[in-house]
């Protein structure tokens, strides 16, 4: 029997495998895609375990040596190849001990727990010799387990010539391989390596599983579990991320990025944004402007009167924040604007250009009450 | 585990494993040596074992056990204690996680993983060898090694095929360019029908292993791996996935144009003259004049640098009976073949100026049959 316990819903997902690895007919690559935290990472694990495993009765049984292995991420047939910020130190030897920092505090964060989100305060890349190393290990027959895999973080990160690289070994790789490539958004890969993959689209994780996850995992009370819940948007490691982190979330915070922007004058503005671009880690800023996307949502909710719950109309109405910044988004339309320069400054900070900037055109976007009215 | 042992023996045998100790690993544990005592039939021994994950090397040697257990520890750091230490005797125990090095007056800690996150050692299973004379084995390896390809695109190609086929054992190496193939009659091998493909690292252990010394060499084909048993040695690699791409059609059986020339003069020619060869291409010009009988022509070996201005130029006698041809060849590539030939003379069987030519020695050694194949360097007029 197939049973991929350690997977938070995804049926659809685990139908297709389930069937695949019955049948015996497992795609040589997988692509697996969908949004942060939904549980990419994770299903590659239980499918490297559900390959290897020793156990007949119940695949993957998590109990195996070989199993235990994978959770630790140690076995030497599953090769992990994560994206890496740029290394800072001077000499080779210097990088290389970098690296291998980094590595292992990764592995230290997904062992920890698989659906942990990795955040970087740089761009990340995953390099041409993590590929030709992943192709060495794949030419070779397997060590202990029975098939060879390779699972490769979101390979949205691998540059142009890497890829190139990577497309015979993807389109047949050697005996007893399997290749699982994770990827947040499909849209930035190359044709060339979609086409290679089977694709699996892992889909938002619905408010109550999150809600169950983070009670049963990280013990939080009922009512905070569903808080967060509410504004992990289907990501159980977003979700996962807010519960641990301590102080303020990400709603409250932009409610006081807005107010303050708006009840200052432009100078102020521009010290604020300032302080945020270093302050945060390019996560964070993201963060905060997905809680400024709730934020609006929150006002049109208070604007039309609409709620999903009379509990939810009486605690809406009752935030003052949210009332100070009915009075600067009055009208629906100028929501509507928000909400697309904000998730405009999203794909922006996204495709790399600089926090501060992006920030403060999203900013002058808001202020510029003209260009809200004319549109 | 607690054991305890001479100060050099353990440091010769350290060293024997540390050279598959990778420099750099995303697996933290393989830059750890697995440590295990063993006392089967009242013989106290200790097992050390490393791997890159492609190879592994364990070697055995006799220790005093104390206490049966065993730890992995930074194989680095413990072969350095190691050396450092005086010429005494070294006594090692170690709890789940930490060892501890006693020597004379010294106490060295340091920690270690457990056994369970090292890779599994690959099973012995000694019933299953055969048996293969060590000089036969290096003589094997020996001869092909020099051939194996480095271009990544072609995998199958990194390594060495070892085959059988009646009762000779083959090996043969090929980059494309040059291909290298040796085979020696072993009526022992007879069982053995699948091919092999042997990365080179683990070849140039075992001959580095087996050295001068006389004696055999136990080896056990496993599914995805090969082991090799020395005495106190035991090698293990990863095969490379196959297939081997079919070499025996590229070589030619109707070559009729054959030259035969004396070993010593011509390495030590084609040396000299390669001085002044391009130092891209390393082309050295083949010409050969038809002698008169059997004996009697003679083979004119030039070369052209235009960076230097220089230009070499050296005749050496042969016997060459085709017609006037020449052919161009890469010194190094004809060098590393002619360091491989035995016996005075070697043979050039050649058909045209831009087909693989065949080499051998004569004589060949009794039950050997060895040949090498090379491709000409197209001569630009």
């Amino acid at each position: 029997m197939i049973d991929f316990e350690n997977i938070v819903d995804q049926e659809l997902v685990k139908k297709i495998l389930s069937g695949a690895l019955k049948k015996d007919k497992l795609a040589h690559a997988y692509l697996f895609y969908g949004e942060q935290g939904v549980g990419k990472w994770a299903m590659g694990l239980e499918l490297a375990k559900a390959v290897n495993c020793e156990n007949k009765k119940i695949i993957p049984c998590q109990k195996c040596n070989i199993c235990k292995k994978i959770s630790r991420l140690i076995h030497p047939d599953v090769r992990l190849i994560f994206p890496l910020p740029p290394l800072e130190g001077k000499s080779e030897s210097q990088k290389e001990a970098e690296k291998q920092k980094l590595i292992r505090n990764l592995k230290e964060i997904k062992t920890s727990d698989t659906y942990a989100t990795l955040r970087f305060f740089k761009k990340t890349t995953i390099s041409v010799d993590e590929i030709r190393e992943m192709k060495n290990h794949l030419n070779l027959k397997p060590n202990e387990g029975k098939k060879k895999v390779v699972i490769i973080k979101d390979i949205e990160n691998l540059s142009y010539s890497g890829a190139n690289s990577m497309l015979k070994v993807l389109e047949e790789p050697p005996g007893d391989s399997l290749l699982i490539l994770t990827t947040k958004s499909v849209d930035r890969l190359l044709l060339t390596i979609v086409s290679r993959c089977q694709l699996l689209k892992f889909s938002l994780i619905p408010k109550d599983f999150i809600k169950g996850e983070l009670e049963k995992r990280l013990k939080l009370s009922s009512k905070k579990a569903s808080f967060i819940a509410n504004i992990s948007k289907g990501s159980l490691g977003k979700a996962i991320y807010l519960a641990q982190k301590e102080g303020p979330l990400a709603q409250k915070k932009a409610k006081d990025f807005l107010k303050l922007c708006f009840e200052n004058d432009f100078s102020e503005t521009i010290d604020f944004v300032e302080k945020v671009s270093k302050e945060y880690t390019r996560e964070e800023v993201l963060e905060l402007i997905d809680g400024c996307i709730l934020v609006f949502k929150d006002l049109s909710s208070i604007s039309f009167g609409c709620f999903f719950s009379e509990a939810e109309k009486k605690e809406k109405l009752k935030d003052k924040d949210l009332e100070l910044l009915r009075t600067f988004f009055k009208s629906f339309s100028q929501i509507v604007i928000g909400i697309r320069e904000a998730e405009k400054t999203k794909r922006a900070i996204e495709q790399n250009v600089g926090v501060d900037l992006a920030l403060l055109a999203f900013l002058i976007k808001l202020k510029d009450k003209k260009e809200l009215m004319v549109k | 585990m607690k054991f305890s042992v001479a100060k050099s023996e353990l440091l010769q045998a350290l060293q024997s494993v540390l050279s598959v100790v990778p420099t750099r690993t995303t697996l933290q544990v393989l830059s750890n040596i697995l440590l295990e005592t063993d006392n089967t039939k009242g013989v106290g021994k200790l097992r050390l074992a490393a791997t890159d994950l492609d190879t592994f090397v364990i070697k055995t040697l006799p220790v005093n056990v104390k206490k049966l257990g065993n730890i992995t520890i930074p194989a680095k750091v413990f072969a350095d204690i190691v050396r450092e230490a005086p010429e005494t005797e070294i006594e090692v125990s170690s709890t789940d996680t930490r060892v501890e090095i006693k020597f004379g007056k010294g106490v060295y800690k340091i920690s270690g993983l457990p056994k369970d996150d090292f890779p599994k050692l690959p099973q012995v299973n000694l019933a299953k060898q055969i048996k293969i004379n060590g000089a036969d084995l290096t003589n094997l390896i020996r001869k092909t090694i020099f051939g194996v390809s480095t271009d990544e695109t072609r995998p199958a190609l990194n390594g060495v095929l070892w085959r059988t086929k009646g009762d000779r054992m083959e090996m043969v190496a090929t980059d494309g360019h040059r291909l290298a193939k040796i085979s020696l009659i072993n009526k022992k091998l007879k069982g053995m029908h699948e091919d092999v493909i042997i990365p080179p690292k683990v070849l140039n252990l075992l001959t580095r292993f087996i050295g001068e010394e006389e004696y055999d060499v136990g080896i056990i084909f496993g599914e995805n791996n090969i082991i090799f048993s020395l005495e106190d040695v035991i090698l293990s690699s990863r095969l490379i996935e196959g297939p081997y791409p079919n070499f025996e059609q590229v070589i030619p059986k109707d070559n009729d144009k054959k030259l035969v020339a004396d070993i010593e003069s011509l390495t030590s020619t084609v040396r000299r003259v390669a001085i002044l060869s391009n130092t891209l291409t390393h082309q050295v010009k083949f010409g050969l004049k038809r002698g008169a009988g059997a004996s009697g022509g003679s083979l004119e070996l030039s070369s052209v640098n235009f960076d230097l201005g220089g230009e070499a130029k050296e005749t050496i006698p042969c016997e060459y009976t085709g017609e006037d041809m020449e052919i161009g060849y890469n010194a190094n590539y004809v060098l590393d073949v002619l360091k491989q030939m035995e016996g005075e003379k070697v043979t050039f069987e050649l058909s045209t100026s831009v087909s693989a030519g065949i080499i051998y020695s004569v004589p060949q050694k009794e039950g050997e049959e060895y040949l090498c194949l090379l491709m000409p360097l197209r001569l630009v007029e």
